[in-house]
């Protein structure tokens, strides 16, 4: 929320350094209340752990900068559709370069956890969950993360990918037949027995 | 921007499978403490590549130098990518800096706020602004200045590459150091301190950010930023309509610290709160 400024007939004027205190202020309060989903954003859409506290950081640059220019209650939408682009440089950098990419593979988690009931396990759930959403289109994918993980609905959507509301749900139902598909193949590759060295 | 807060058309079937994938994501993420450290790292990160934006024609002077020994946990690969930022911002009329006034620095006079004038010797200590009787005393010290890690820390303000700093000028020596505080560590706590006045003044809270300029003169005697903390106080004395008080404390400020590059803003604020006491007589 933007912080209001002393208004009225006050003994003097909001100075220059008093807005610019104000707007530090909003940063850091849009820092500490951001932060955290921000980077569950940035990781889910594709940016290697290693690399998601610099895109983060990268994201709160341009917010930033921008400060002045974001309309009061904006500021969330903003802060998600700056994320996005820096999703999507990411990406883009990561399929040109593939060893910048995580570590862990499916194949891996495949081939070392056959049980579906370990598969459970928040960490090993989550690069799961990431290796389903990796072979997603970042279109599909950027909406299906909104609109399932952080909640977000269809209009708060359009207004951050700056498409129409019908083409959210276009791309929302196209990503959740996806992701279904991809899941269940997933699940049969988990339910199948353990490869023998 | 809207968040659903309960089941709407857009769900649907989905087995147990696909949502116990889905609810792993919501518990990751940084803790607070990581949300703290990356903030202090964000900071620091805005100090270190000050120096580069002078020649963007950005206000660079509002923010001080980053220790060169804090630790600093971003990568190369960031700072890059942050400087291209801020080439962009630079380029399209923006700039970071003009959001970084916690360091307490004017754009208009370049600051060197813990420099002091008269060459050798010991710099004459600067008393503290008198705080108007109707302003209690408050806190020791903002809780702010107890939660910040001590990383990262500005130990002075640069003088800025445009005005180089007069051969007069010297740096403040710190006064002596409890036991256990390192230089860092109470600088820390000095901008912290500094940081939750000028905090209070943003949103109107001038009798506030007094309580808390008097709270930090009397936590860091002879402190670093006291300049900085005498500017807060004459903006808040400013804002709170004391003119006598206000007036008191730019002559102390004047006399004290001629030559000290907040003169030029201390001046402007005086200014503005004469022209403002005039206005209804014109």
């Amino acid at each position: 929320m933007r912080t209001a400024l002393p208004s009225g007939p006050g003994p003097v004027a909001p100075s220059p350094h008093v807005a610019e205190a104000a707007a530090a202020l909003e940063l850091r309060t849009l820092f500490a209340t951001h932060y955290a989903s921000i980077w569950r954003l940035l990781r889910r859409l594709g940016v290697p752990a290693a690399q998601v506290d610099d895109s983060v950081q990268e994201v709160f640059w341009v917010v930033a900068r921008k400060l002045a220019q974001i309309d009061p209650g904006k500021q969330q939408a903003f802060l998600y559709g700056v994320a996005l682009r820096v999703a999507a440089s990411e990406v883009r950098r990561r399929s040109q370069d593939p060893a910048r990419g995580d570590s862990e593979d499916v194949e891996r988690l495949v081939d070392e956890r056959p049980s579906p009931e370990e598969a459970l396990e928040q960490a090993r759930a989550r690069a799961l969950l990431d290796s389903i959403l990796d072979r997603l289109p970042l279109e599909l994918r950027s909406v299906l993360v909104l609109f399932e993980l952080e909640g977000l609905d269809v209009r708060a959507i359009a207004e951050i990918e700056a498409i129409p509301i019908g083409t959210v749900g276009s791309r929302l139902r196209r990503a959740r037949e996806e992701f279904s598909a991809h899941a269940k193949r997933l699940r049969v590759r988990l339910q199948a027995p353990r490869r023998i060295a | 921007m809207s968040k659903r807060t309960a089941p709407d058309s857009m769900d649907y079937e989905r087995s147990e499978f696909e949502h116990s994938l889905l609810a792993s994501a919501r518990s990751d993420g940084p803790t607070p403490a990581e949300v703290e450290r990356a903030w202090l790292a964000f900071e620091a990160d805005a100090c270190a590549l000050a120096p580069l934006l002078p020649a963007l024609g950005a206000r660079h002077e509002a923010i001080p130098r980053a220790a060169p020994s804090a630790p600093r946990p971003w990568s190369a690969t960031l700072r890059v990518r942050a400087l291209k930022w801020l080439l962009i911002g630079a380029v399209g009329g923006g700039s970071l800096v003009a959001l970084w006034p916690s360091r307490g620095a004017s754009p208009v006079p370049p600051p060197l706020p813990v420099a002091v004038p008269g060459g050798a010797g010991t710099p004459e200590p600067l008393a503290p602004i008198e705080i108007p009787s109707g302003a209690e005393p408050g806190p020791q010290a903002p809780a702010a200045a107890a939660t910040r890690a001590e990383t990262a820390v500005p130990t002075q303000r640069r003088a800025p590459g445009p005005v180089p700093a007069s051969p007069s000028l010297r740096r403040t020596e710190l006064p002596p150091l409890r036991s256990g505080m390192t230089q860092e560590s109470r600088l820390t706590r000095e901008v912290a301190a500094l940081d939750a006045a000028r905090a209070a003044l943003a949103i109107g809270g001038s009798a506030r950010a007094l309580r808390q300029i008097e709270a930090y003169h009397r936590e860091f005697p002879g402190g670093a930023l006291e300049a900085d903390a005498d500017v807060v106080a004459i903006e808040a004395l400013a804002a709170e309509g004391d003119q006598v008080a206000l007036a008191r404390a730019v002559q102390r400020f004047l006399r004290l610290r001629p030559r000290d590059p907040h003169v030029a803003r201390i001046r402007e604020i005086e200014a503005a709160a004469l022209e403002r006491r005039a206005a209804p007589n014109r």
